[in-house]
């Protein structure tokens, strides 16, 4: 038999396998959540250092302390790094174009400590922009709450 | 294996239930974790390691021990996460074990958990059998009816239990008499998941038949929760707590592969109720524990049985008895709260399974024993030496390990 010749009598099946997976975002992230319906930024500050956590998070890493103090930030910030995105994968496994670049941010806002990642509307990103949160309070999946950002006035 | 004195110091428990929507991943074990430090009276910079595990693929988080780092502790530490199937917890704490026992470390943390509300268990259970199906192709079976007996939990028990069964005497009474005993004991638990004070065994008897010989009643619970040990030398043990529990030793054994073997329920083609890999890990850990005799040794006993003839059968096969003796053992009472050497005082996993850390709660429940901090359900008497136990890997992996309330001499 030549090399590889016995692949093709292989017989191939496939088995179903559709998981559904539910995450819990959390606690601290449901108040996050529950701040933006109101049109709030909320962050939480580590009591011990003082860092602020923006997403925030229950324990502050550096101290084992619970950030258990709620800050509200402005909607402003600066672009700490960014990327553009000119392509995205087809279904089959391809590259296709995408219209015009779409510009993801890594926005640190003003009073964090730490950085968001959104999609920074309209062009002209650069390291040390500043940038402006845009809410839809309205929005109905709560990931949404957050449509993204652009170019402060 | 190293002489060194290894001993556990501290234990924490999350709550148990079936679903936890109100806290992720990180923040659920932290509830076990903080209980733990608060438990020994230590502080994540006492730490020198983490060992962490849970099932691979049950919540579809598959770097869960990276995210939950900073809340563990774990900031800035070595940090090494161990997974063996429902084994994951008794692993993990063998791993807390070996480190310390190495004189790599002196202080480690180990914790164990499972969130299963946030994913898809039966999913999680086919990315485990799905390895070994091609075989079966070759045997005309249907890949959707594998994907079904894959799913079901109780597929990998329901053959055990007939061939038990029929190998012990054991009858359908016994096995509703086990899962009345559990409740009860779980009843007594704070941190248990299905509570069921006065549970009858004629109660069970009327719960739904799932498949023969399985009844609803005699099945674990889905549990969110977490469990988490601090391991330590001797030494400093003595120092953080007035009676920690020695580990004496640990041994574990792989028999073979069994994804969808025989039943996917033991082994690829002996009797899956023979659990051999117990029996040679058993005897190991008694072994290297010094326990010449575990019949009349061993206190106490915490096998893993999600299913309730596998309390009968594990303790058969942790050498505390004869073959086919356990289901009479249980009619004499001995295995109760008061009896001459109680059974899962937890509740056993039969009451809660909260899978990656079941295993290892089995060895936290022998630790608490011995430490004497188990409230209303610490047994009657007193707790020399206690054996742990999980069952899992691809069904086919048996981890004991013994615990003691005087180090090895």
């Amino acid at each position: 038999m030549a090399p590889n010749e016995g692949q093709s009598r292989v017989p191939r099946a496939s088995i179903p396998f559709n998981p559904v997976f539910g995450w819990s975002v959390g606690n601290w992230m449901e108040q996050f959540f529950d701040g933006m319906k109101e049109g709030k930024i909320l962050a939480s500050r580590c009591p011990a250092c003082g860092r602020v956590y923006l997403p925030p998070r229950m324990i502050c890493e550096r101290c084992f302390a619970k950030a258990e103090e709620w800050v509200e930030l402005p909607e402003t910030g600066t672009v700490e790094t960014f990327t553009e995105a000119h392509v995205k994968l087809a279904p089959n496994g391809t590259f296709e174009d995408i219209d015009g670049p779409e510009i993801i941010a890594m926005v640190k806002h003003d009073g964090a400590d730490t950085c968001i990642a959104a999609r920074l509307e309209g062009g002209g990103v650069s390291v040390g922009m500043r940038v402006k949160a845009v809410l839809d309070p309205s929005a109905e999946n709560v990931l949404d709450l957050l449509a993204g950002y652009r170019a402060a006035e | 294996m190293a002489k060194s004195e290894v001993a556990v110091a501290g234990v924490g428990l999350s709550k148990h239930v079936s679903k936890r929507r109100d806290v992720n991943i990180a923040e659920l074990v932290w509830e076990a974790v903080s209980a733990c430090y608060e438990n020994a009276g230590l502080k994540p910079k006492d730490i020198d390691a983490f060992i962490t595990g849970n099932m691979p693929a049950f919540e579809g988080v598959n770097l869960p021990e990276e995210w939950g780092a900073g809340h563990w502790g774990a900031y800035g530490k070595p940090l090494l996460r161990i997974t063996t199937g429902g084994t994951t917890g008794g692993s993990v704490a063998h791993g807390g074990y070996y480190a310390v026992a190495s004189g790599l470390y002196d202080t480690v943390l180990a914790i164990a958990f499972e969130k299963q509300s946030d994913g898809n268990s039966t999913a999680g259970l086919n990315t485990v059998a799905i390895a070994d199906a091609a075989a079966q192709f070759a045997l005309g079976v249907d890949p959707a009816f594998l994907a079904a007996f894959g799913g079901g939990a109780v597929g990998v028990a329901v053959y055990q239990a007939s061939s038990y069964m029929k190998s012990s005497g054991c009858t359908t009474q016994h096995l509703d008499k086990v899962a009345a005993l559990c409740r009860n004991n779980a009843a007594l638990n704070p941190y248990s998941h299905l509570k069921q004070p006065g549970l009858t065994p004629e109660e069970v008897a009327k719960t739904v038949l799932l498949q023969h010989p399985i009844r609803f009643g005699h099945v674990c619970p889905a549990t969110d929760g977490a469990c988490a040990m601090l391991f330590t030398t001797g030494e400093k043990a003595r120092r953080l707590v007035d009676k920690p529990a020695y580990v004496l030793s640990v041994a574990s054994c792989s028999d073979e592969a069994a994804m969808v073997g025989i039943a996917g329920s033991g082994t690829t083609n002996v009797d899956p109720c023979t659990q051999e890999s117990c029996k040679i890990a058993a005897a190991r850990a008694y072994e290297l524990a010094g326990i010449k005799d575990p019949r009349k040794e061993i206190d106490l006993a915490e096998p893993y049985a999600p299913f309730a003839h596998q309390m009968l059968m594990f303790y058969e096969r942790l050498l505390l008895c004869d073959e086919g003796e356990a289901p009479a053992i249980l009619d004499s009472g001995s295995m109760n709260l008061d009896g001459e050497l109680p059974v899962c005082p937890s509740g056993g996993v039969i009451s809660t399974n909260a899978i990656g850390a079941s295993a290892m709660e089995r060895v936290a429940e022998c630790a608490q024993q011995i430490m004497g901090r188990c409230g209303e359900r610490q047994v009657k008497k007193e707790v020399h030496k206690a054996v742990a136990h999980g069952w899992g890997g691809a069904v086919n992996l048996n981890v004991v390990a013994v615990l003691s309330d005087t180090p090895r001499r």
